[in-house]
């Protein structure tokens, strides 16, 4: 027989490298489980002990003394987010129906298309830098929780408008139609029929740009600031979680890093929870 | 699961004795996950010849010779029990060498799978994953290859060219090509003709003839015109079982087995 | 006659509506163009002081106002280099794990760990690392790996520094690669995947000839996009990186990044020229997000015309 003078490759060579590529995907695995588990397992130790319900309706603590809370911060970073969805999340919805409906193949649409891809790819400390030059620096230069909130609409803004978009494309084109034949105007098909059979995937990108800026530092550091005063209104520096975080935690107070642990805490819990929600809800969506 | 009740007998009414088969299925039963798709089957193959495995979709004629180079394995939850003997030992035992296994026998799928590489790339994946050639060899293996799968004239000028460019028929060539490298001894054909349109599949009915010379040949086939004009033997599954197995010319002419008889002047199926 | 006018009434307001829409888009449009005129014109006393040797010059000296981006774009690049270097093979790996090596339930279980990564959000990263993970760096990894010979892992072991740095930034970048790569894996045809396990090849080498050439196109987006997130990341870099306006060779020693500088720097920048050097700090970090972003989407765009044929 011809084949047995073939130089046969012996497969053991080949073997080892699978069985050591198995090995190394197990430890990249584990490696990935267990930072996570440390750094969730670093906050709890730390953020923990400050956690009762007199964290969250106490004003902060002076430097170096008693323990007080996040009161303030708290409702600073609330007012600052619900001005930004109030902005962000009707800007970025227009948007999507725009892209979704009118322009799936208009030019206009394309360099739209582009912006949002870019504004959502902008690092965020740059948003920051930007609302810092429109807003604090208009005559007389002033900080102020408006500035804040703009930052984080314009990061909210393409998250929704490209969920928007991929979720009305995911309707089928057949309910525009039969919708459209029944002699219903296109913006009631739009918003009555459309934002109806999508209003799942609508959600979950408004929520998606909640946690997108929920966690966000950069774009306050130079918008927002900080304050140690109740966030009656938004027209001056405003105090809000993450900023009070990164001044406490590069404090040398023990009681402020104690306060920052804590609020990194709450912070930490919310944004896994609606990580979760987001999950299941995107689970619905492919099961469907 | 050793005494099956049902009245479909599993051995053939006529024996058909397969003198020095090069496999051997003895026993042979198959699960996917809780469900039965193959009891206790027995099949001997005979070397250098053509056996056609025809039988209505669901019979589990593919399953069968998915067991033959373990190929079930990709997936969870699928498994075999019994024996396939090959050169007298029994390749479903857990130290078989799946490699050499593999590169023994050779399978054609019923879409064309050629790789994302070019065509030349193509037929020299599987020679060298297995064979230590120099280039020269190498380069030579693969002519000669493309030539045994009646493709070299076509893509001779196109060797570096992806292999996704090619038609259809030339695709499943180029798969036979690629098989043909590995210097099999067995080559599964898992409804290889069914994707193609009817000049290519003349085309490689006549490959599988010149093909016989050299090694064996398992087809799987809906298609009776296509059993019978090529294949040496026939084995006739039906929900699972063999129901007949014999050489081709006999059983397709006179079927002992009524459930045969009714498959192959397409009653059923 | 009634039916004519509830008609153009109908009509009108979908006009109307359409408007809307448009003028929404357009708002993007708007503010991409806002945010590169704001960055070049507050920067331009900066431009037009230093010119080109802005990027070159490793100046860096508020007393004599000389300030020079070299050290920063310098930091980006090796945190960023490093990262993906890390994030790459491990993603890939994990990528792999879910999608061939574990069982189902394994495979939610440790996918879902990974996407939470994701949700950390970064000045946690930064806390954790500058209070946990760099005093482990000085006293574990940096001591262990100062014994590689070359000039990349000398010097003192600080904690923090370049390599914590890139570390960390893997670690963010990690969940995005990740679940790309497991997509890209699971859209390689299974009979494929099947053909070329028949011919003998192991699990590996189906992975390695198979599944990642035919999804080389979606890895590489991967990459911009992991790319992308790591250069522009902020505060987890700023807690970590020393924040020194030097390059060194050492990965050991402290550095700062684009990003790093603009958080430690903006708020205490007295001078109007400071300020605007920073700005244009920032405008540099815009172009080169900007390169990465496009040409993430021509290569997107050539993928999907690849998919078509």
């Amino acid at each position: 027989m011809a084949e047995l003078r073939l130089p046969h490759r012996s497969p053991g060579a080949r073997k080892a490298m699978d069985v050591f590529i198995r090995f190394f995907s197990v430890t990249s695995a584990t490696i990935g489980i267990f930072f996570l588990c440390w750094i969730l397992w670093v906050v709890l130790k730390r953020g923990h002990s400050v956690l009762s319900l007199s964290f969250f309706t106490s004003a902060p603590p002076s430097p170096g003394e008693g323990t007080g809370g996040i009161y303030y911060a708290l409702v600073g970073t609330l007012k600052m987010t619900g001005l930004a969805c109030l902005m962000g999340v009707p800007l970025g919805l227009l948007t999507g129906v725009h892209l979704a409906e009118f322009g799936r193949h208009s030019w206009f649409a394309a360099a739209v298309r582009f912006c949002v891809n870019l504004l959502m790819g902008i690092p965020s400390i740059l948003v920051g830098l930007f609302a810092y030059t429109v807003i604090v620096l208009s005559v007389p230069k002033h900080y102020s929780g408006y500035a804040g909130a703009f930052a984080l609409a314009i990061i909210m803004l393409p998250t929704v408008a490209r969920t928007t978009e991929d979720m009305l494309l995911l309707v089928p084109d057949t309910l525009r139609e039969s919708t459209l034949a029944l002699g219903i105007p296109r913006w009631r098909m739009i918003t009555g029929i459309l934002f109806r059979a999508a209003r799942k995937g609508l959600l979950t990108g408004v929520l998606l740009s909640i946690s997108r800026v929920s966690g966000e530092t950069a774009p306050l550091l130079f918008t927002a600031l900080n304050n140690n005063y109740y966030p009656k209104n938004l027209g001056r520096p405003t105090a809000n979680l993450t900023v009070t975080i990164y001044n406490y935690a590069m404090s040398p107070y023990e009681n402020w890093q104690r306060v920052a642990w804590g609020a990194s805490l709450v912070i930490m819990a919310f944004l896994l929870g609606i990580t979760v929600l987001l999950r299941t809800l995107l689970r619905e969506r492919s099961h469907r | 699961m050793n005494q099956t009740i049902e009245s479909i007998p599993h051995t053939t009414v006529s024996e058909t004795v397969i003198d020095d088969p090069i496999l051997s299925a003895q026993d042979l039963c198959f699960w996917y996950g809780n469900s039965q798709a193959l009891f206790e089957n027995n099949l001997d193959i005979a070397p250098r010849k053509i056996t056609a495995i025809i039988g209505p979709s669901g019979c589990g004629k593919s399953t069968h010779i998915r067991v033959y180079n373990r190929i079930f394995e990709q997936y969870r939850g699928q498994r075999a029990s019994g024996r396939v003997l090959m050169d007298g030992l029994d390749l479903l035992a857990p130290d078989t060498d799946i490699i050499t296994l593999r590169r023994r026998i050779g399978m054609i799928f019923q879409k064309p799978t050629p790789f994302p590489m070019s065509i030349f790339e193509n037929v020299a994946y599987g020679v060298r994953l297995h064979f230590s050639f120099t280039k020269r060899e190498l380069e030579q293996k693969v002519e000669e290859s493309l030539r045994a799968a009646a493709l070299w004239s076509e893509v001779k000028d196109l060797l570096h060219r992806p292999g996704t460019a090619l038609s259809g028929g030339q695709q499943q060539r180029l798969c036979i090509a690629r098989a043909l490298a590995m210097s099999p001894e067995i080559l599964l054909m898992d409804e290889p003709t069914s994707a193609i349109d009817p000049v290519a599949t003349a085309r490689i009915e006549e490959l599988m003839l010149e093909l016989k010379q050299r090694l064996t040949i398992v087809i799987v086939t809906h298609n009776m015109q296509q059993a019978a004009r090529i294949s040496d033997y026939t084995a006739f599954f039906y929900q699972g079982r063999i129901i007949e197995f014999g050489p081709t010319a006999r059983l397709f002419t006179k079927p002992t087995h009524p459930q045969t008889e009714e498959y192959i002047t397409g009653r059923f199926g | 006659m009634s039916f004519l006018t509830r008609s153009s009434t109908h009509r009108l307001a979908d006009r109307l509506f359409r408007w809307l829409t448009i003028a929404c888009a357009a708002s993007t449009l708007l503010l991409a163009g806002a945010i590169l005129w704001n960055l070049i014109a507050n920067s331009w006393p900066s431009i037009s002081r230093f010119g080109f040797g802005f990027i070159t010059s490793t100046q860096w000296n508020p007393v004599k106002s000389e300030y020079g981006a070299a050290s920063s774009i310098y930091g980006t690049l090796v945190s960023t280099a490093v990262a993906l270097l890390l994030a790459l093979p491990v993603s890939l790996a994990i990528a792999l794990f879910l999608t061939s090596y574990a069982p189902p339930w394994l495979a939610r279980i440790v996918g879902t760990c990974v996407e939470l990564l994701a949700a950390i959000p970064s000045i946690i990263y930064g806390m954790w690392g500058l209070f946990v993970f760099a005093p482990y760096m000085q006293k574990t990894l940096q001591p262990w790996l100062a014994r590689l010979p070359g000039p990349l892992f000398s010097g003192a072991p600080l904690g923090v520094g370049m390599l914590t740095a890139g570390i960390i930034l893997a670690l963010m970048i990690l969940p995005f690669l990740t679940a790309v790569m497991r997509d890209v894996f699971a859209m390689t045809p299974p009979v494929l995947m099947e053909s070329a396990a028949g011919m003998g090849s192991t699990s590996w080498e189906v992975t390695r000839h198979i599944s990642i050439p035919h999804g080389m196109r979606g890895l590489v987006g991967a990459t911009f996009l992991g790319l992308g997130r790591a250069i522009g990341e902020t505060m987890a870099v700023t807690f970590v990186i020393g924040n020194s306006h030097r390059i060194a060779g050492s990965l050991f020693a402290p550095g700062n990044t684009i990003a790093s500088t603009l958080a430690n720097e903006f708020n205490e920048a007295d001078s109007p020229l400071l300020e605007s050097a920073l700005i244009e700090l920032g405008l540099i970090l815009f172009a080169i997000t900007l390169i990465i972003q496009v040409l993430a989407q021509l290569w997107l765009r050539s993928l999907q015309k690849h998919q078509a044929r």
